[in-house]
């Protein structure tokens, strides 16, 4: 029984099967892998292989009928490949290249040394029977992991087309001679028929796959993308929120700071004015006492500069900073705090730039947390200081900031920079996360250590960054 | 380098002018914020009175340690509550043991309990900066005034204590029962001597003491330790 012309057919499906996978990576041009460029060169084996089918009788026998099976077998194995690589459990590519050797052996024995047909095409029919199956589970899994509609019609054509293997493989029992397979009528009928059917289908449903994976892919993409700018903005927000507190709390100090100022400024008005009224003072003398309360207007309006800038939610930035003079603004905001609790700052000698690259704004946090820390820390001891020191330690700039207080507990070192853990009974226990967080994005790193008890103990507060010219390697 | 006993300093005229300064009044302003005190300085110096300037209370302590001679004349500390090291409070108190100097805080902060520690040791004003000229100038004339008071109550008791030690025991002991109040028939009486001796004795001491009236001499008695 012919339904039509087996060469003709074989023919169809070589050509289709190679426009197939071609058209399929053109249109994945945007999302090539590795697994696509399997699945696709498996295609165009199977196309190959099966042109060659069709020329049988035309081509030499080795070729219709050995290199084909080759190529089949290694064809459906790139597909294989292929879908164990999407579901993450790809073979190992020398187990492939064994295993096609032993059943090409196998199959060189069967057709040279026994030269027993049916047995040949049974064998060929069960390896490929094994390859096809294994390849609808597959793709079966996939569909089912995916929810993809598009890998199960793949797993039902290629399951149709193991079945008609299947079938073939019964088929081919009684018969006991040299068959020419395009001679085989139904069974190769209904092989090029499912076959044909493999090709479209599989081939839709695969760039059907593709596209899916895509799409989902992008989803999730623009999904992280919004998770990582609200934690970033989340982030910046509790930054702010923190030196809104920690300025809130050093409101009364700040308020004092600008107290000073004031006060000169004031007193040099009344005593010109007191100077106008008795015509005591000549015009040098004014001229000093205005200059006098331009300076301190200045001066105030300098530290009033400091807090709107340290307290303004700007987005953050990235420009060479001096860290040195960062150490000298933080300890001109902390002055008066540090004053009232007889803290005495001890810089270390070395005041040339020490640049990195950073947000201004964001270091300061993190050097104003050390200090209100150690401030903190000295209230209960009899010599109040806090030692800066800057230093270059291959490539890297750490700055030292070390109290001569008690140091930290052994629980407290163990966790410290834990959200919400503090040791203070009014804290908020993000100070530490917060500076470490600010480090981090510095590509840097905050470290806390106690020092040596026989160097007086203390806790040391060490941020390291990259330096400048590290940054723009 | 010459030493301190060839060394006699020439008397000049910013001498004479600090000492005509010192004699209305010298004021000592103790402040760590350098602005501040060169404004203070001028407006104490433009109203008349000498002005010593410290940075930090321990170089005022340190300063008198060393008893450096000065003009005499009233004198008050003014001086800043917060400040590094030791903080005015603190020198209140340290002022406190060493003599009498009033003492006028001022502070940034209005801190009611800096505010009421300050007055339990003693301090004559508490001043919140930014201070009024006016009514810096009051508490420093206050200031300076309770200075003189207490600089001549001084000087009284040294006299009266002179004076005291000129009297003989009898004298003394008569002078002291006067004060009591008894009357001379009775010291005569309880002491065993004539009451014409105990009127000599009476006029002698009262005469030494320069008492005038028995009321003169009832308030030496009280003020002098008799």
């Amino acid at each position: 029984m012919t339904i039509f012309d087996a060469r003709t057919a074989f023919l169809m499906l070589g050509l289709l099967y190679l426009l197939l996978p071609a058209v399929t990576w053109i249109v994945l041009a945007g999302q090539r892998t590795i697994q696509i460029g399997l699945w696709c060169g498996g295609g165009l084996l199977v196309g190959s292989a099966s042109i060659l089918v069709g020329l049988h009788d035309i081509v030499p026998e080795w070729v219709s009928l050995i290199l084909v099976t080759v190529m089949y077998r290694v064809a459906f194995l790139l597909r294989v490949q292929s879908l164990r690589l999407d579901l993450g459990i790809p073979w190992r590519w020398r187990w492939i290249v064994f295993a096609e050797i032993v059943v090409l052996l196998i199959f060189l024995n069967i057709h040279y040394g026994l030269e027993d047909y049916v047995l040949r095409a049974q064998f060929n029919s069960m390896v490929m029977v094994g390859l096809l199956l294994h390849l609808a589970t597959l793709a079966w899994r996939i569909g089912r992991d995916e929810q993809s509609r598009s890998a199960k019609w793949i797993a039902w054509v290629y399951g149709t087309v193991t079945a008609v293997m299947l079938f073939r493989f019964f088929a081919v029992s009684d018969r006991s001679v040299n068959f020419n397979i395009l001679d085989e009528g139904l069974t190769v009928q209904l092989l090029a028929m499912s076959m044909l059917l493999a090709s479209v289908v599989g081939h839709f449903g695969y760039v059907g796959l593709a596209l899916d994976r895509s799409m989902r892919r992008e989803l999730k993409a623009a999904v992280n993308r919004a998770r990582d700018e609200e934690s970033r903005r989340l982030g910046a927000q509790i930054a702010h929120l923190d030196r809104q507190r920690s300025l809130g709390e050093l409101a009364a100090s700040l308020g004092h700071e600008l107290n000073q100022p004031l006060t000169a400024i004031l007193t040099n008005a009344q005593v010109a004015k007191r100077g106008l009224q008795s015509g005591r003072f000549d015009t040098a003398q004014y001229a000093e006492f205005l200059d006098k309360i331009v300076h301190n207007t200045q001066r105030a309006s300098q530290i009033i500069e400091r807090i709107r800038s340290f307290i303004r939610p700007s987005a953050s930035r990235s420009e060479p900073v001096d860290l040195n003079m960062i150490v000298r603004e933080v300890a001109e905001l902390v002055a008066d705090d540090a004053r009232r609790s007889k803290v005495r700052f001890v810089f270390s000698a070395n005041t040339d730039q020490m640049l990195v690259m950073g947000d201004p704004i964001q270091l300061s946090q993190i050097v104003l947390n050390a200090f209100r820390n150690a401030i903190e820390a000295l209230k209960h001891t009899t010599q109040r200081e806090i030692q800066v020191s800057c230093r270059y330690s291959n490539k890297r700039v750490i700055l030292s900031i070390r109290d001569t207080g008690p140091g930290l507990t052994p629980e407290a070192l163990d966790q410290v920079g834990t959200p919400f853990f503090t040791t203070k009974s009014t804290g908020l226990g993000m100070g530490i996360s917060i500076s470490r967080s600010i480090a981090l994005h510095h590509g840097g790193t905050l470290k806390l250590t106690n020092a040596d008890a026989q160097d007086g103990g203390g806790a040391i507060v060490e941020l390291n960054l990259p330096t400048l010219s590290e940054v723009n390697l | 380098m010459k030493t301190p006993k060839e060394y006699r300093s020439p008397i000049t005229v910013f001498d004479r002018k600090l000492a005509e300064r010192c004699t209305r009044g010298r004021v000592i302003i103790i402040d760590d914020d350098e602005e501040i005190l060169s404004a203070l300085t001028a407006l104490v110096e433009m109203e008349g009175y000498a002005c010593e300037t410290y940075v930090s209370a321990l170089s005022y302590l340190q300063m008198l340690n060393y008893n450096r001679p000065c003009f005499p004349g009233p004198c008050c500390v003014l001086c800043d509550v917060k400040m590094p090291e030791l903080g005015g409070l603190e020198l209140q108190s340290r002022l406190a043991e060493l003599d009498d100097t009033p003492v006028l805080l001022m502070s940034g902060a209005c801190g009611v309990q800096e505010a009421v520690s300050a007055f339990h040791a003693g301090a004559l004003d508490f001043l919140i900066k930014p201070i009024d000229a006016d009514t810096l100038l009051i508490a420093m004339d206050k200031a300076l005034v309770v200075s003189a008071e207490r600089y001549s109550q001084r000087v009284r008791k040294v006299t009266l204590a002179a004076q005291i030690a000129t009297l003989t025991e009898r004298e003394r002991d008569i002078a002291r029962r006067v004060a009591a109040g008894q009357t001379n028939p009775a010291i005569a009486e309880e002491l065993g001597i004539a009451l014409r001796t105990v009127k000599l004795h009476r006029q002698r001491a009262m005469e030494k003491i320069g008492a005038v009236k028995m009321t003169d001499l009832v308030r030496i008695a009280d003020e002098g330790n008799l």
